[in-house]
């Protein structure tokens, strides 16, 4: 996959330009039809762009790294003139009518938007199987799931379309999908990056950032989203010496034994290249699935309680279901949620204490395949949705930024995940602590 | 529904009976395994230890 500072050599160096770049991009989402990543292609108006875009940089207008880069965006995000469905027919006639700010951002850096990407509808879903577009289906292994919500945008980045792609995050629906597709997805702290115009699923966890083919290209999207877009990607810290919090009761206890294995070779790397690596422990960690449920389902369904009711039948059928269960927490039990909120948050500040970041597999499996509800996991059946969200909720409910890596795949090739967490309001350290562990694990 | 009033195991079954007639009532029965699933989330939720007691010394308030 090309790199987007290697694109912006060759576009500067003039050995391709931005219009090349989107033909090349719609030739790919052709080829790739069959995966069902996009929900609308944005052919006119990216070509527009491109040669708009092209024009400038000809007349020595120059907006940095991101300038002609074609991305893809979740179809849950705000883009001016056409229509936001957040993959649902409740949405249907929907057009919006600017740019969400993440959007604008982008688009002021110079990024060509060339479609929308399919996710699991309204963002409540890991597998991205409850879609009105229907399933998207992971590149890597067209069987199974790309994961979600935002896979489409896992599915269409991993299959060459564009690069880099915007996704939200509530639950893990940022890294989940670049576990499983073999990308990089950045989700900032809480509260970073403008969640306006943005389809809400929980408005007190949703976060937005970037997936893309490298942390460094990570980075540059995530600086553009900041609005500083001619910003380069930072030195990586150096390895020797870097503290690194494996976390390990609850985090560790259910995971299949291919993800178990590639996570402790990466592991074994890290402390072979200088860095060290301690095992910690969370306390209250049985609690993070039912504060995380409890929150997600009352804020889902305060959003969807009028249109669950005037529309039940425009809903997938689970989906519906899942938020018409918010509707039964009673407020004692959200104002406890919100209690365990804060006692986790302390939890998780006070294991980065002493360390550079906290390290997690990003999800206990590898893609799971289409259609499976349950998982076998050391000889036993687990929910799929569940598993899914183990290990990647919990930085949603404290607002922690956190990042999956590419670690080494299973046998069959399937890709894996390695998760870094650090400080609140502290992502830049965190990509700098990603950047020097990519090199070490994702080679 | 009828809210229940107090944290006991007696209580969210009561919860739970309730809401699954609800569920019934709007001719959504398939909802009925996702309650249970629920309750056995909240009742963790409510016997985790950081929850408030009204007999316990008030303490420091940490912000929520």
């Amino acid at each position: 996959m090309m790199r987007i500072e290697e694109f912006a050599r060759r576009l500067r160096a003039r050995e391709t330009t931005s219009a090349e770049a989107v033909d090349s991009c719609l030739q790919r989402i052709e080829d790739t039809r069959r995966l069902n990543a996009f929900t609308l292609v944005m052919a006119d108006e990216a070509r527009r762009q491109a040669r708009e875009l092209d024009a400038e940089l000809a007349a020595g207008r120059d907006r940095g790294p991101l300038h002609g880069v074609p991305m893809t965006i979740k179809d849950i995000l705000d883009i001016r003139g056409v229509p936001t469905t957040a993959a649902s027919r409740v949405r249907e006639g929907h057009v919006a009518d600017r740019d969400c700010p993440a959007v604008a951002q982008l688009r002021q850096a110079g990024a060509i938007f060339v479609g929308k990407t399919n996710l699991h509808e309204f963002a409540f879903g890991t597998t991205n199987e409850d879609s009105a577009f229907g399933p998207a289906r992971n590149p890597r292994d067209e069987t199974r799931s790309p994961g979600g919500s935002s896979g489409g945008s896992g599915a269409s980045l991993a299959a060459g379309v564009g690069l880099a792609t915007m996704g939200t995050d509530t639950g893990g629906s940022i890294r989940i999908p670049a576990a499983v597709c073999g990308v990089v997805g950045l989700k900032p702290t809480l509260g970073e990056v403008p969640v306006d115009g943005v389809v809400p699923l929980s408005r007190t966890m949703d976060h937005v950032g970037p997936l893309a083919n490298s942390v460094a290209d990570a980075c540059l999207v995530y600086y553009a989203l900041l609005g500083d877009p001619r910003r380069p990607p930072p030195a990586p810290v150096p390895i020797r010496g870097l503290r690194l919090a494996v976390l390990r009761p609850y985090f560790c206890d259910l995971l299949d034994e291919e993800v178990r294995a590639s996570f402790e070779r990466a592991l074994d790397r890290l402390r072979h290249a200088g860095a060290r690596v301690e095992d910690i422990a969370i306390n209250h960690a049985a609690d993070i699935g039912p504060v995380y449920l409890h929150l997600v389902l009352s804020d889902a369904a305060a959003y969807h309680a009028r249109t669950l009711d005037a529309m039940p039948d425009r809903y997938c059928p689970q989906v519906r279901l899942r938020l018409e269960m918010g509707r039964y927490i009673l407020a004692e039990d959200y104002v406890r949620a919100l209690a365990g909120r804060v006692v986790l948050t302390r939890e998780v500040d006070a294991a980065l204490v002493r360390h550079d970041a906290l390290v997690l597999p990003t999800m206990p499996i590898p893609a799971p395949r289409i259609g499976d509800a349950t998982v076998e996991i050391a000889g036993q059946p687990q929910p799929v949705r569940n598993v899914m969200l183990r290990l990647t909720q919990l930085f949603d409910v404290t607002g922690h930024p956190a990042i999956s890596i590419p670690s080494e795949p299973t046998r069959s090739g399937l890709p894996v995940g390695f998760q870094l967490v650090g400080g609140r309001d502290q992502t830049d350290a965190l990509l700098r602590v990603a950047l020097a562990c990519e090199a070490v694990v994702s080679r | 529904m009828t809210p229940t009033r107090k944290n006991e195991p007696d209580d969210l079954a009561a919860w739970l009976q309730a809401a699954a007639a609800d569920a019934d009532r709007r001719g959504l029965p398939e909802l009925k395994p996702l309650l249970e699933t629920l309750g056995k989330a909240t009742a963790a939720l409510r016997a985790a230890d950081f929850n408030d007691n009204a007999t316990a010394p008030a303490g420091e308030r940490a912000p929520r």
